[in-house]
């Protein structure tokens, strides 16, 4: 049989779009698999003991402040209950970037003590910080304030 | 001859050219994955460091840790702690989920205490000396004196 313009039109179409589809399928990603399910233990809870303190030159005041422990690590989902504890002379307020917790004012002594409680839920690097600018006539932080940087690590995918 | 019928297969000609254009583009252009990362070593290692009772003071305030406060390992691994109390009242380090415990350590005194982290978790350690100012044990913050070793896969 004759075969006619419209029918080889038709059928290099459906031989074209063969193609296309091939290439199509050859362009597509595999979807991310799911995770795989958590036979893990339960979350943990932990209780850190946290010190705000500086150090200087032997007798003179302190020029760096810093924390300890200045990382914090805990897995994905774990309980944090973070007692910070202030031993500088300046006051200090601190405050977990990424998760919205934050302690009040803390003054340097037995009074500059608070928890703050809070679960690990997003992963990441997260920085905690003094949020009180320096202020030397109020007593308020020190003037290493941009350096009193401390983190907290959330591990995913470990427990 | 401009029979509607007759025109259909060329615009179905048209169309597939068009669709081969454009998957062919989407093929050409699509992304290489990236190189998969190597492995990670499954060979355990050697976890050995320093551990001290670290004392923070200020505005009369006394703090004591064991420092680091905080160690992660992976499971596997072999934690090699050099324990150090050059406090001077006397402390004794507990991993109680390993069955890891030092000898009582008084002022200036060390001990040397090796476990693999066979377990995966959050581990608490501690002061297992309970405080007691008669005999020189321990300091008023014993229950802070805290720290977690984090076992991951």
């Amino acid at each position: 049989m004759r075969s006619s313009p419209s029918a080889s039109s038709a059928i290099a179409a459906i031989l074209i779009s063969l193609a296309a589809l091939l290439f199509a399928s050859l362009s597509a990603r595999p979807g991310a698999s799911p995770p795989a399910p958590s036979s893990a233990p339960a979350p943990a809870t932990l209780d850190v003991d946290l010190v705000i303190t500086g150090l200087g030159a032997a007798g003179e005041p302190a020029t760096h402040h810093y924390y300890n422990p200045s990382m914090i690590v805990a897995r994905r989902g774990d309980r944090l209950r973070v007692r910070f504890r202030n031993l500088t002379f300046a006051s200090h307020g601190i405050e977990f970037e990424g998760y919205g917790v934050r302690t009040g004012v803390l003054p340097g002594g037995p009074k500059g003590l608070e928890t703050v409680e809070f679960v690990a839920d997003r992963p990441g690097v997260f920085r905690f910080k003094c949020y009180v600018p320096y202020d030397p006539a109020a007593g308020m932080c020190s003037p290493d304030h941009d350096t009193q940087i401390g983190y907290l690590v959330v591990l995913d995918g470990q427990r | 001859m401009a029979q509607r019928g007759s025109a259909l297969p060329y615009v179905a000609l048209a169309l597939s050219v068009v669709a081969l254009v454009v998957s062919l583009v989407v093929f050409m252009t699509r992304r290489t994955p990236a190189p998969a990362l190597p492995p990670a070593p499954t060979t355990p290692a050697r976890v050995s460091l320093s551990m001290v009772v670290a004392t923070f003071s200020g505005q009369g305030v006394f703090a004591h840790r064991w420092y680091p406060t905080m160690i992660v390992v992976r499971e596997g691994d072999t934690v090699d702690l050099a324990v150090a109390n050059p406090d001077e009242f006397a402390h004794q380090l507990e991993i109680p989920a390993f069955g890891v415990k030092t000898a009582i350590l008084n002022a200036g005194e060390s001990a040397r205490v090796t476990f693999v982290a066979d377990k995966v978790g959050v581990f608490e350690y501690r002061c297992a000396l309970p405080y007691d100012p008669a005999r020189k044990h321990c300091t008023p913050d014993h229950d802070e004196m805290r720290g977690y070793l984090i076992v991951t896969k």
